[in-house]
């Protein structure tokens, strides 16, 4: 029987030996970026005809598109495969050059006929981001004449109709073009699927990277597309699942990441003045705002949704509530969009907004329910602005869900008031315009299901103004006609708009070249490097 | 006797066997149930695959190749038919069937359970009996305190404090996950738990690793079990050692070690084995928190984030996995303490 001694002794010896010989071996190797994200949203994998919203940010590195986002002029487009546009006076036809010496993964040349394949593929597949080619009037019968390879290095691109070249190049620049490789993607075919099966968890693409390994919130391996015509720094990229942004973290700390991109406003605060991180970010083509149905009776009457815009206090729930992460805006052009207004006209003022509500027969307010998602910021955001409303006489009575149950409930029109999320899917003004303002049909059978839909939101002269912005060939004029847009907006829409995200990004000292875009499509990898 | 002997047996079988009707009957319910819940959660499917911005013809499309279009009743039977076949249909998360999902994660689980249930039992055991043996002494004190602790707190919070101490604190342990991102994909998958995958391939420092990171969330599990299983032994080895066959046995003069292990603790094995089979079906359907604060990746956290996904197929498919293995070791643990326990009929 051993005793007190020395079995004080064997566990102080086993403490001491654990310190010296510890399980980790802390720091992640020096040939492999570690990037922690929250991944989970990701479903169906990595098929650029099919993946949307999650995965947006991986794809530019696995697939090469005619048009990117140009670092050097924010808010422009460069080519990428592309080296030279040319656009038709009509602008009907665009005329695509290929660069030469491009190659995908294994060195195969990326020809005119793999881009016409690519844009064919994503309009006949008809899965969930196809919607940004079928806005250009694309469908699965003209596709396969609309899109050509007319040379082996020439792509065309003829329109049913017109659409502004600001629109048909940013497309073109989105996740859905990325360009495959025909012939791999059709060998592995299945009962004609075009090899979505396959793409789903394998790429064949000109980018950088190739897919190793995705395990569904858990982690995604891309390693060097060997034989590509651009290579990474560094030839293997990890992306681990982070639920937490607090075990986000602890894990970079630690060094087991080497940069996080989903850290919350308390880490961040965390993290400030630390010399062992550098915080980069950029203002992100993302806004929350707040919409109110108009199949409610109180949200007809305009007094009411001007009351409800001056009773919210923007600057308070940007600074309490998603400090570094959310910043005030009001129009419903975030800032990096050609045209955005930056002026915010609204602010908390009780008395105008009491009188407005006075003014529209609700002297004693009114209640009303307000939907949000249970995930940080909402529930935040929902009690701020249930405590800004309630001065003026408006008691909101919040409903918290699941955001797919949220969402569900919007689709459906059943919402009274509910705060929401919209991230661009281009540069382009048009792709806020076309979700938030044109209404042609407001019935329950309409095609067109956007952000004015949801809300019985029909204005004439806003839908008129922004199919007509979609038409317009003269840049300088389309933009004026967005600048009017927003201010008319305003004034009529039951939308108020409250916040734009900031992509906030943490690497480690040592750790360099990442480059955030302002939407996740327009993100890139490959650059980074670890000294 | 021999006649005697059969009867008794043919007794056995006969009461296994209406066991196993019970067993099939809990599994049609639990489907059913299941079928049931799954699909009059508040979630739409369709919206969690197609998203915010689908054009309504691709979300009409989707509900049609999900089949949700059709009648409750009609989804149901067809699922049966499927599910008879094997077929759990496919994960709109990961895009690959149900039954190779389970197959990726379930060994992940396994591999953890089993090593807390070893450990567990190994620890537990001839704790609970020495507690026992020496009841109202200072060792059965200390015995019955870690037994109360590993009990009343709840596992995650073990768990957070095993990181904060031996990952965070003192750095004598990995971070989360399954294994080191540098060694993801250096070992092919043979058994599907990762450790024995490394030793067979002779992946020593992939195997350091595994274990490693297997360590603590095996260790924080086993200690929960091993709290349940030292208090049941003391507690039936208690009620063994004051059985009159014990007093028979001291005034035999047999020695103590041989009243308490063969005499004492083979009385209680029986019910014994049942506690530990049901814990350790505890450990394969309920180390959800655990994989989720280790980030393990288990049948536990698949099965979450099928849930927050609304993929039905997932959540399905993994319940009547769970269901299936708790129910049949459950099954097991009745049948052995038949066999185990001569009074039982």
């Amino acid at each position: 029987m051993p005793t007190r001694r020395e079995f004080l002794t064997s566990g102080a010896a086993l403490a001491a030996a654990s310190c010296l010989c510890p399980l980790s071996a802390n720091a992640t190797p020096r040939n492999i970026v570690v990037i922690g994200k929250a991944i989970d949203g990701i479903v169906n994998g990595f098929d650029p005809a099919e993946a949307y919203d999650a995965s947006a940010d991986v794809l530019p590195n696995l697939y090469r598109t005619l048009m990117i986002y140009d670092r050097s002029s924010p808010g422009q487009l460069t080519g990428d495969l592309a080296e030279r546009v040319d656009v038709a006076p009509n602008g009907l036809s665009y005329r695509f050059t290929l660069r030469q010496g491009l190659k995908f993964g294994g060195g195969a040349p990326v020809t005119a006929q793999d881009v016409a394949f690519s844009l064919q593929r994503a309009v006949k597949m008809n899965k969930s981001p196809s919607f940004m080619l079928t806005q250009l009037g694309l469908n699965a019968s003209n596709v396969q004449d609309a899109v050509r390879a007319s040379q082996d290095n020439v792509v065309t691109l003829t329109l049913p109709e017109i659409r502004a070249s600001g629109l048909v190049l940013a497309t073109l620049s989105t996740t859905v073009t990325g360009v495959v490789e025909q012939k791999t993607v059709m060998a592995h075919d299945v009962n004609g699927d075009m090899g979505n099966l396959w793409l789903r968890k394998h790429s064949a693409g000109a980018g950088p990277y190739r897919l190793l390994d995705w395990q569904a919130a858990d982690h995604i391996i891309l390693g060097a597309n060997a034989g590509a015509s651009m290579q990474p720094s560094l030839p293997r990229l990890a992306i681990r699942h982070m639920g937490e942004p607090a075990t986000e973290l602890l894990q970079l700390r630690k060094s087991d990441l080497d940069i996080a991109r989903t850290l919350g406003s308390d880490e961040l605060h965390a993290l400030a003045g630390d010399p062992a991180m550098n915080i980069i970010g950029t203002d992100a083509l993302a806004l929350i705002y707040v919409q109110m149905n108009k199949a409610t009776p109180m949200f007809q009457k305009r007094e009411v949704l001007q009351a409800i815009k001056w009773s919210i206090d923007y600057e308070s729930i940007a600074a309490h509530v998603t400090p570094g992460l959310w910043n005030t805006w009001q129009s419903f052009l975030p800032k990096g969009t050609p045209g955005a207004l930056t002026g915010k006209p609204y602010r908390k003022d009780v008395a105008k907004a009491k009188a407005l509500l006075k003014a529209a027969g609700y002297p004693d307010g009114f209640t009303i329910t307000f939907d949000h998602p249970n995930t940080w910021p909402y529930p935040d955001i929902a009690q701020a602005m249930q405590a800004d409303l309630a001065q003026v006489g408006i008691r909101l009575q919040l409903l918290a869900g699941d955001y797919a149950q949220v969402l569900a409930k919007r689709r459906a029109r059943q919402h009274q008031m509910q705060i929401g999320r919209f991230a661009a899917d281009h540069i382009d003004s048009s792709s806020f315009a076309s979700y938030f303002l044109p209404n042609t049909d407001d019935s329950d059978a309409a095609k067109v299901k956007n952000g004015a839909w949801n809300n019985h939101f029909v204005d004439a002269g806003l839908t008129a103004a922004a199919l007509a912005a979609n038409r317009e060939l003269d840049t300088a004029r389309r933009l004026a006609m967005y600048e009017q847009m927003q201010r008319d907006f305003w004034e009529a829409a039951p939308i108020a708009f409250l916040l734009q995200k900031r992509d906030v990004a943490v690497a480690r000292q040592g750790v360099t070249g990442l480059a955030i875009g302002p939407i996740d499509a327009y993100t890139h990898y490959s650059g980074v490097r670890k000294s | 006797m021999s006649s005697l002997k059969a009867r008794h047996w043919r007794s056995r079988v006969g009461a296994s066997a209406s066991g196993l009707t019970a067993m099939v009957a809990t599994l049609f319910g639990l489907v059913l149930v299941t079928f049931v819940i799954g699909r009059a959660m508040p979630v739409d499917p369709v919206l969690a695959i197609v998203g915010d911005r689908a054009t309504p013809d691709v979300v009409a499309r989707v509900r049609l190749e999900l089949g949700l279009d059709r009648p409750l009743l009609e989804q149901f039977w067809i699922y049966l038919h499927h599910i008879a076949r094997g077929d759990f249909g496919t994960s709109v998360m990961t895009g690959q069937s149900v039954v190779a999902d389970v197959l990726h994660f379930f060994p992940a689980t396994m591999e953890l359970a089993t090593l807390a249930i070893l450990v567990a039992v190994l620890v537990g055991v001839p704790l609970g009996v020495l507690a026992a043996a020496r009841a109202g002494s200072r060792l059965d004190a200390a015995v019955r305190v870690i037994s109360l602790t590993g009990q009343s707190t709840p596992v995650f919070v073990q768990a957070l404090l095993c990181l904060l101490v031996f990952y965070v604190k003192l750095g004598i342990a990995p971070g989360l996950g399954q294994q080191d991102i540098a060694f993801d994909g250096l070992v092919p998958s043979v058994t599907g738990a990762l450790v024995i995958d490394a030793a067979l391939d002779r992946q020593w420092d992939v195997f350091r690793d595994a274990l490693a990171h297997l360590a603590m969330p095996a260790l924080t599990l086993a200690f929960v079990s091993m709290s349940m299983i030292v208090r049941m032994t003391r507690t039936f080895m208690l009620d063994a050692l004051s059985g009159e066959f014990v007093v028979t046995a001291h005034a035999k003069g047999l020695s103590p070690l041989r009243i308490v292990w063969r005499h004492a603790f083979g009385n209680v094995a029986g019910r014994l084995t049942v506690v530990i089979v049901l814990a350790y079906a505890g450990l394969l359907e309920g180390a959800v928190l655990t994989e989720t604060v280790f980030g393990w990746p288990g049948l536990g956290q698949y099965l979450t984030r099928s849930l927050l996904n609304a993929d039905m197929n997932a959540v399905l498919g993994a319940t009547v996995v769970i269901g299936t293995v708790y129910v049949v070791l459950n099954f097991g643990a009745d049948v052995a303490y038949r066999l185990l326990d001569p009074r039982v009929k």
